[in-house]
């Protein structure tokens, strides 16, 4: 029998079957992709280098890459573009710039390709078993092992292991078929569709870019980060929900909105998309013999590198519970404690994230007042996506007195965050 | 009676993890088919699909 089967070749669950077999324990990996050194899902994911992370300080070494805290290094011998600043921009162009003084990266752009062709090789060196084209479609945990059914070119046939462990990504399929996300509601499936370009113009490089206002999108920013893809490219993130499809945001964004003249001669070379189905982050992410990893227990993402921590932690996991000790507990410590979004509270958390979001509350005209308050002046570097809008309002917040009298709507609609700010919420 | 992807598919598989029935899978292309045996014509692939590349086959409403 094996010791541990899992679903999903990720960088989570390649982690996680690189640390188990490296200790001995018999792995195979299914997926339902034949191509899994592939990446075909959106993903504008960037390595994060802000000091304590998710817990994390991660470091870029010569063909590495080091979890300084968590004390394990994954190979990486792909491109890397550094990613300088971190520009919210405004409908007419007002730009608020978070980078350091010396313009060291707070991020880098990675190829995603050459991460998972790095995570596989050390895979199959450490003797790991992995099936594509294989889909994952039911399975019981039996108390003493887990039986899953599979399906391939081949037929149905059923796979039995000690442990299982879920790395299937954000949609939560099979986390719901073995019962670990009981009690969770779907809040909603946003869409993501991604562009690379080539050709555009005035648009800066090395940069994490965001438009605010409805100019751009009615209810989200678009994000511009860097690519790998040439020198030349840059990818455009672009979201939608229901009805509202990311592909006519684009089509209007190219044409009609103030990046029309950037665009103009901009030509698609690449395509991706993603849908994920939005949950609260499950905080007991394990039943009986089964763990779910990565994204698969997240409230939408860990990105990858809290994907490798989580495959890390949950391959170490899996050989505890062989050897009969309480390794999902252990696991189960780490996730609530590593991640911003596993906190006490995670409805009030979600509310206070939605009243700072400066989309939400803020009118074209008001984003333009703001951001060209703080045009001109550094802000701290970070990247984290939780910490940029709290760092925007402090910053804006400093100017308050003057906002209170040039705007005084303006400055009511700010009490909320104002309230947040003084109970040290941010 | 079955959903089709046309050739605006991207290859994400977001559909095939969205199907209740596992009725769809990467083809060695590497993009996504549709198993009409096993489509419950439920539509769950056709709302998730970012790239709007899911419909009802031709001749269906």
């Amino acid at each position: 029998m094996l010791d541990l089967l899992i679903i999903g070749a990720g960088p989570a669950g390649l982690l996680a079957a690189y640390t188990a077999a490296k200790k001995g324990a018999k792995t195979l990996v299914v997926d339902m992709k034949r191509d899994i050194h592939i990446a075909r899902r959106a993903c504008s994911a960037q390595f994060v280098l802000d000091e304590g992370y998710e817990g994390e300080t991660l470091k870029i070494g010569d063909g590495k890459l080091v979890f300084t805290k968590n004390g394990f290094e994954v190979p990486y011998t792909g491109k890397l573009v550094p990613i300088q600043h971190n520009y919210m921009i405004s409908p007419k162009g007002y730009t608020v710039d978070f980078s350091y003084e010396d313009l060291r990266p707070t991020a880098m752009k990675f190829d995603k390709n050459a991460l998972l062709e790095g995570l596989l090789k050390q895979c199959e060196e450490a003797g790991v078993e992995i099936r594509p084209g294989t889909m994952a479609l039911k399975g019981t945990d039996t108390g003493s092992s887990v039986k899953l059914l599979v399906k391939d070119d081949s037929g149905e046939y059923e796979l039995e292991a000690r442990k299982l462990i879920i790395a299937e990504g954000v949609n939560r399929k099979l986390t719901t078929l073995f019962g670990i996300n009981k009690g969770y509601q779907c809040m909603g499936i946003p869409l993501t569709y991604e562009y690379t370009l080539e050709g555009t113009r005035g648009i800066p490089h090395n940069s994490w870019i965001q438009y605010y206002g409805d100019v751009y999108h009615p209810f989200m920013e678009i994000m511009v980060g860097e690519s790998t893809y040439s020198d030349d490219a840059l990818e455009f993130t672009i979201m939608g929900i229901g009805d509202q499809k990311p592909k006519a945001f684009f089509e209007k964004l190219r044409t009609m909105s103030p990046l029309a003249e950037n665009l103009k001669d901009a030509r698609i070379v690449e395509k991706k998309g993603c849908a994920c189905r939005n949950y609260l982050s499950i905080t007991k992410p394990y039943a009986g013999n089964i763990l779910a990893i990565g994204d698969s227990a997240a409230h939408i993402e860990v990105i990858n590198q809290g994907a490798m921590m989580c495959g890390f932690h949950g391959g170490n996991a899996v050989v505890k519970e062989l050897d009969g000790k309480p390794g999902f507990e252990d696991y189960s410590r780490w996730w609530n404690d590593a991640f911003e979004f596993n906190c006490e509270d995670p409805a009030e958390q979600l509310k206070m994230y939605g009243a700072i979001n400066i989309k939400r509350t803020l009118a074209d005209d008001e984003i333009d007042y703001l951001f060209a308050m703080l045009e001109g002046g550094q802000h701290s570097g970070h990247f984290n996506q939780y910490e940029v809008p709290k760092n925007f309002w402090t910053a804006v917040l400093k100017h308050d007195a003057e906002i209170k009298e040039e705007r005084p709507a303006l400055y009511e609609k700010m009490a909320a965050i104002r309230s947040y700010k003084a109970q040290g919420k941010f | 009676m079955a959903r089709r992807i046309s050739d605006e598919c991207v290859g994400c598989g977001t559909c095939a993890a969205f199907c209740p029935k596992g009725a769809i899978s990467q083809a060695v292309t590497g993009y996504y088919v549709v198993d009409p045996e096993g489509c419950i014509d439920c539509g769950s692939c056709e709302k998730a699909c970012p790239a709007e590349a899911i419909a009802p086959e031709e001749g269906q409403a």
